[in-house]
């Protein structure tokens, strides 16, 4: 079968165009001998069926992640295929610096200039025969978003494929340096291995053997001694002949910067910048929340003295009515099925299982969403910039802010979003201080016990804005604590902004569909066996046993309810469990009357609410970090960290609010 | 020469300092000696604009790499 693979950097609209390829008909797959994962699809040209590979975007050949490496592994390489290279019009110099060297590396590419449609908008015209003369490889203008140029690209492709036409490898001058280039070249066989050698990129040096390594330095030498630093010197001739290129191939009619597109840039880098960023997010957060949890909607309108609405939000919100729905599910098949074993494996344990991950993921699609639309409007750059002076006092870039937020609605979806920070250090350091922020499911535990608890609702709200104030100190002073355990690495920003421009709903909603079906995937699984697990312990009475020996934990606090310590050991499996762990227990779903079985006092339940905040959140979250960070030892350091400050915290205010 | 993090209007990269793989990262921006950039704000973060594009660069950064004033 033919095989066309996706290669682009960040932001060049490669999904956007995997996407308008494969109408949304595709899999994923680990990638074979590595366990990241891409996405494939079967399409079909003309009768002909085609394999589709989207390789994972790199930013440039300095390569930083796993993710990076096998798109590095693929160019330097020569597997059999086209590759679609995808050059991101909105930043053609920059972008065409990347795909220069790609050509250097490849010949059977066809280079498609994306975002065709902003290019007309700004006035930029682009003459694709004149690149093809110079570059030596088909050119297709495409808009990935409106589908234009597509056909003709997959035409391109099939081109190469059925060896139609034959193309060579690009060759770049480089001026007094090119009779080194080429004697390097007879040596290792390949010109475009022999300049990447010179630059000393580790990939292509680790290929060679040993004594052509000592050429590559010999040589190196050579050229430093007379002309100066061969890379600089390589970058350079780059660089020029990139401009040579475009200058002689792009017209551009000026259109100024649109003046509201201007005066907004000169808002986010004022110094208002950061608390018009804190409006917005906090403003994004508060829609998906409120639709979900009906929180923090219900507290304000209780607030106002609207008690009764804000008993209608809450019961109506989305998580409302789903677990609604999955209870009266539950008491239909308990009164019509015969009991046995399995009937109470189903009802007891798969179906509020199912419905633990049914009523978490409306919220995850909707922060998706309005997540998405920042992303794709050109917001969301601005955001990290005006951010990134407050984040630089705990050696963070701006971009930490959005794990973060996406953390205060799911910590899962959160710790994978540590990806898109630069260095590894950040990356590691977000990914593993991620646990700290309170995600929604351990906010509904929180909601529950404050307003059966505390009668003030001024009290309430005060507890729990406490609660996610700490949560942020917490967050922030761990990411500065496991930076002694994480080799140092300078964290910068260093990132483009791209244009403003209205989200488009159809690629938003891509992008929403992609990472809430992995949410499910990853997330629903996990949280289906939970259910299963602890509906077996309870079957066969393991539960007392293991609460008493948790219970026995906390007798500094003056706990002793077993139930309450199995409460506590499931809370380790997943939050939102806790308080279901507590009515199966106690035979009763009425909050208050848990409560009052409980019999714990005021400082016992602030205590205990710390100490519910900030262990470890769930089963799920671990995994999550473990595949970002694959080291059992910062795991299992980091899970400790998090009990030790818990139990802690909550044992120092315990002790604190019995001296009050 | 001046660091780029107090410089303002219109700049020549004369020196960036930095082993070769920030030098690369900074050429993969487009940032490289002998490039003209207009500074759109000193920040922090520094805004540069390069041809088509802008790009935000930390602290730390900008302080590495060296300029002259063409133009304020």
């Amino acid at each position: 079968m033919y095989k066309i693979y996706l290669v682009a950097q960040p932001n060049s609209g490669k999904t956007t165009l995997f996407n308008r390829i494969t109408n949304q008909q595709c899999y994923v797959a680990n990638w074979p001998g590595k366990t990241v994962e891409v996405f494939q699809a079967k399409i079909e040209h003309h009768g002909k069926e085609i394999q589709l590979i989207d390789l994972p975007g790199i930013n440039s050949f300095k390569t930083l992640s796993k993710e990076e490496e096998i798109t590095k592994e693929f160019i330097f390489g020569d597997e059999k295929g086209v590759a679609i290279l995808i050059v991101n019009g909105e930043s053609l110099y920059r972008s065409f610096y990347f795909a220069v060297q790609v050509l250097e590396m490849k010949s059977d590419v066809v280079l498609a200039i994306n975002k065709l449609d902003s290019l007309e908008k700004r006035g930029i015209h682009i003459n694709p025969e004149i690149l093809n003369k110079r570059l030596g490889i088909d050119v297709v203008l495409i808009s990935a978003l409106h589908g234009t140029g597509i056909n003709q690209l997959m035409d391109r492709c099939m081109d190469i494929l059925e060896s139609r036409i034959r193309n060579k490898k690009l060759k770049i001058n480089y001026g007094n340096i090119e009779s080194f280039i080429e004697r390097l070249e007879k040596i290792i066989g390949d010109r475009g291995t022999a300049i990447r050698a010179l630059e000393g990129d580790e990939m292509v040096l680790s290929s060679l053997s040993e004594k052509m390594r000592s050429e590559v330095e010999f040589i190196a030498k050579e050229i430093a001694s007379t002309y100066g630093n061969p890379e600089e010197i390589i970058i350079t001739h780059r660089y020029k002949f990139v401009e040579e290129v475009l200058s002689s191939s792009v017209r551009e009619v000026k259109i100024s910067k649109v003046y509201i597109e201007e005066k907004l840039d000169r808002l986010f880098f004022s110094k208002f910048g950061f608390f018009i960023s804190l409006l917005i997010l906090f403003f994004a957060l508060f829609i998906s929340f409120s639709i979900n949890t009906g929180f923090p909607l219900n507290l304000m309108v209780e607030f106002m003295g609207f008690r009764d609405f804000a008993d209608i939000i809450e019961g109506y919100s989305l998580v409302g009515i789903i677990s609604m729905f999955f209870d009266s599910i539950s008491s239909i098949l308990d009164e019509n099925l015969p009991e046995s074993f399995l009937t109470n494996l189903l009802i007891g344990g798969i179906i509020p299982g199912v419905g633990i991950v049914a009523s978490f993921f409306p919220l995850i699609l909707v922060l998706n969403f309005v997540m998405s639309l920042i992303e794709d409007s050109g917001l969301m750059a601005r955001i990290a910039v005006s951010m990134d002076r407050f984040f630089s006092f705990f050696a963070l870039t701006g971009k930490s802010v959005f794990p973060f937020s996406i953390s205060l609605a799911c910590n899962v979806p959160g710790v994978a979003t540590s990806r898109v920070l630069e260095t590894d250090s950040e990356r590691l350091r977000v990914a593993l201080a991620s646990p700290f922020v309170i995600c929604q499911a351990r906010l509904l535990v929180l909601v529950l016990f404050v307003t059966f608890m505390i009668t003030s609702p001024l009290i309430q709200s005060a507890t729990i804005i406490l609660i996610y104030l700490l949560s942020v100190f917490l967050f922030l002073g761990a990411t500065k604590i496991y930076s002694k355990v994480i080799k140092r690495e300078i964290s910068e920003l260093l990132m483009e902004l791209p244009p403003y421009h209205f989200p488009n709903l159809k690629v938003s909603w891509w992008i929403t569909w992609t990472r809430s079906k992995a949410f499910i995937t990853k997330v629903g699984k996990i949280i289906l066996l939970i259910s299963i697990i602890i509906w077996l312990l309870e079957f066969f009475e393991i539960t007392k046993i293991l609460g008493s020996l948790i219970a026995k934990i906390f007798s500094p606090f003056g706990f002793e309810s077993a139930e309450l310590g199995f409460a506590l050991l499931m809370g380790f499996l997943a939050k939102e469990v806790i308080i279901s762990s507590l009515a199966i227990s106690f035979g009763t779903s009425d909050i208050s009357e848990i409560i009052s079985k409980l019999g714990i006092t005021f400082d016992q339940t602030i205590a205990l609410i710390i100490f519910i905040s900030f262990y470890t959140p769930c089963v799920a979250t671990i995994s999550a970090i473990h595949t970002e960070i694959r080291s059992y030892r910062l795991l299992a350091l980091s899970i400790a960290f998090q009990l030790f400050v818990a139990y802690n915290l909550a044992f120092l205010v315990y002790k604190i609010m019995n001296l009050i | 020469m001046i660091p780029l993090s107090l410089a303002h209007g219109k700049v020549k990269i004369k020196e960036i300092k930095g082993n070769g793989d920030f030098v690369k990262r900074l050429a993969d921006m487009g940032l490289t000696t002998g490039q003209i950039l207009e500074i759109v704000t000193n920040g922090p973060p520094v805004i540069v604009r390069i041809r088509d594009s802008e790009i935000a660069l930390g602290h730390g950064i900008a302080k590495r790499v060296f300029v002259e004033v063409i133009d304020v």
